[in-house]
């Protein structure tokens, strides 16, 4: 087919003066999602008009909402989350605090050290509500929580199935993620597949009551600034790098 | 393609006219070089005030790029849906036979998941102005007095290695990445047929599909929507997620209206907001779907069909 004398395929039509730099903004690379992020979701409640901002730094995050934010810092091998639920209110503010027994890991274009294991305590307004475990290895990714007062939470194991190229590095392949209810003596079984530049979900089949809550997820990342998505498998979402 | 009359009122005076409108904008902004709808950047200090882009016009919008047969699908989940809560609500009054949770199994609105994107998509094109924190985008005819960038609104790059053109189309996703067909009358209907089909596909990459710039729901179609919509704001709690999109269905008008009007030969085709990462995806399932020429590729993607 010949083409278009419209409007398209050219970008000659851009006025003004480039702000140049490299090919992936904010600090980033093709090759990292390091760098500063508009994300966009599917629209709820009355601020469904404002983006999302995410920064992602080497070992650290921060998640700017017009509802809430949360920021994740390393200090040696401790990393704390902070969970402001309200912004204004640091009263409500949920701290988990995660200590890291190092293992190799590579985590590709993710840059988080992940690798070995992980102990975690969450407090919420001063006071111990939970306790977790989490250890990451090339083939196999468990964890575990504890409500505090009440006991197991959930846990999960995770076991890869046969290797893949993934541009996270050492996620790539397929998993069998196990999530486990013990409140409702039940487990959920998800496939989780990280191949190329893309993860993909068990499909969410239970129309989103109960079940694996990593069911539903879809992720695409096009190798330069932009990455989308689904989860629950309805929310949309999409993030471009500034 | 041109921009529609109401959002061609905020453009600079005699911008429609080529170079004699564009002469009179500001000199800070520079000629752009086609014709057609252009988006005007701004930078702006501080974070945006939040506002509900959530609408009547925007559901009014979704409607209508999607196929009109969905709209009766859509009607039969949500009234399961209404009838399954009443159930769970006081179950004494309904089927005493049903086993306790028989209603919490699967909602039939989650059935109707396919239209969700649609909904998405439609409160991003009736959104403008498009802002985030440190930047603003208007739709105009032409550049705008005083717009720190300008840019036309289909068939431009992302802008790789430039900030603020990058942020300023994520921002317009909806239009900005949509694809502009220019079809044969004779294969048309067909092309149009094959779209709608792959919008409805749980895996498909588009949203909406639209074969004009304005248009009419079927009031018969409509108007049970509307009475669902209530039926089901009846049940729901008041912070429940989909209440909004409940309210502006309630209160959806029947027309509906791009803020860019096509061609008569014009097919304009909007992307998923989950796709925007696999925008040759998009570029293939609207290749697969007939014969066409592209007007505006979306994200200025270049394709076999030159």
């Amino acid at each position: 087919m010949a083409g278009s004398s419209g409007a398209g395929g050219s970008s000659s039509g851009i006025s003004g003066s480039s702000s140049g730099g490299s090919s992936s903004g904010s600090g980033g690379t093709a090759k990292s999602l390091v760098g500063t992020w508009d994300l966009m979701t599917t629209p709820m409640e009355s601020t469904g008009s404002i983006t999302t901002t995410v920064v992602i730094g080497q070992d650290s995050l921060t998640v700017t909402s017009p509802d809430f934010s949360l920021t994740a810092v390393r200090t040696g091998n401790a990393v704390a989350y902070t969970d402001e639920q309200t912004p204004g209110s640091p009263g409500n503010n949920i701290v988990l605090t995660a200590t890291q027994t190092v293992a190799t890991f590579d985590t590709g274009i993710l840059p988080f050290n992940l690798g070995g294991t992980w102990s975690m305590t969450v407090v919420q307004g001063g006071k111990n509500v939970g306790s977790c475990t989490l250890s990451v290895s090339s083939t196999e990714v468990d964890g575990a929580c504890s409500q505090n007062p009440g006991g197991p939470f959930f846990s999960f194991t995770t076991k890869k199935m046969s290797p893949g190229t993934s541009v996270l590095g050492d996620f790539g392949g397929k998993w069998m993620n196990t999530f486990i209810d013990p409140g409702k003596s039940a487990s959920y079984p998800c496939e989780l597949d990280f191949i190329g530049s893309s993860i993909t979900t068990c499909t969410r089949a239970d129309g989103g009551v109960g079940g694996n809550p990593l069911s539903g997820i879809t992720f695409t990342y096009d190798g330069a600034n932009t990455a989308s998505g689904a989860a629950q498998g309805w929310a949309e979402y999409s993030a471009t790098r500034q | 393609m041109s921009l529609r009359t109401g959002a061609a009122a905020r453009v600079c005076a005699g911008g429609l006219a080529g170079l004699v409108g564009l002469s009179a904008c500001s000199k800070h902004a520079a000629p752009v070089e086609q014709r057609g709808p252009v988006l005007s950047l701004y930078v702006r200090e501080g974070t945006p005030a939040a506002r509900s882009i959530v609408t009547p016009a925007a559901v009014a919008l979704a409607l209508g790029g999607l196929p009109p047969e969905e709209l009766r699908r859509l009607r039969k989940h949500m009234a399961e849906s209404t009838d399954g809560a009443l159930r769970r609500a006081a179950p004494g009054l309904f089927d005493l036979d049903a086993p306790p949770d028989a209603g919490a199994a699967v909602d039939p609105l989650q059935q109707s998941l396919p239209d969700l994107p649609a909904l998405t998509a439609a409160a991003n094109v009736v959104g403008t102005p498009w802002e985030a924190p440190g930047i603003s985008v208007h739709l105009g005819a032409g550049c705008e007095p005083g717009a720190t960038r300008c840019v036309p609104l289909f068939g431009t790059a992302s802008g790789e290695g430039d900030s603020m053109l990058r942020r300023g189309r994520a921002l317009t996703w909806a239009l900005a990445d949509a694809g502009l067909l220019r079809a044969s009358a004779a294969g048309r209907a067909q092309l149009l047929h094959s779209l709608r089909e792959a919008q409805l596909r749980s895996a498909g990459v588009a949203a909406m599909v639209f074969a004009a710039s304005s248009g009419n729901i079927d009031p018969s179609e409509l108007d049970p929507l509307r009475h669902e919509a209530r039926r089901s704001l009846e049940t729901l709690r008041p912070d429940a997620p989909q209440r909004p999109w409940l309210e502006a269905l309630d209160q959806a008008p029947a027309s509906w209206e791009l803020p860019v009007a096509l061609d008569p030969d014009e097919l304009l085709v909007v992307p998923r907001l989950s796709a925007l990462a696999r925008l040759p995806d998009f570029v293939s399932e609207v290749e697969a779907a007939g014969t066409f020429e592209w007007a505006a590729r979306p994200g200025g993607l270049l394709t076999d069909r030159r």
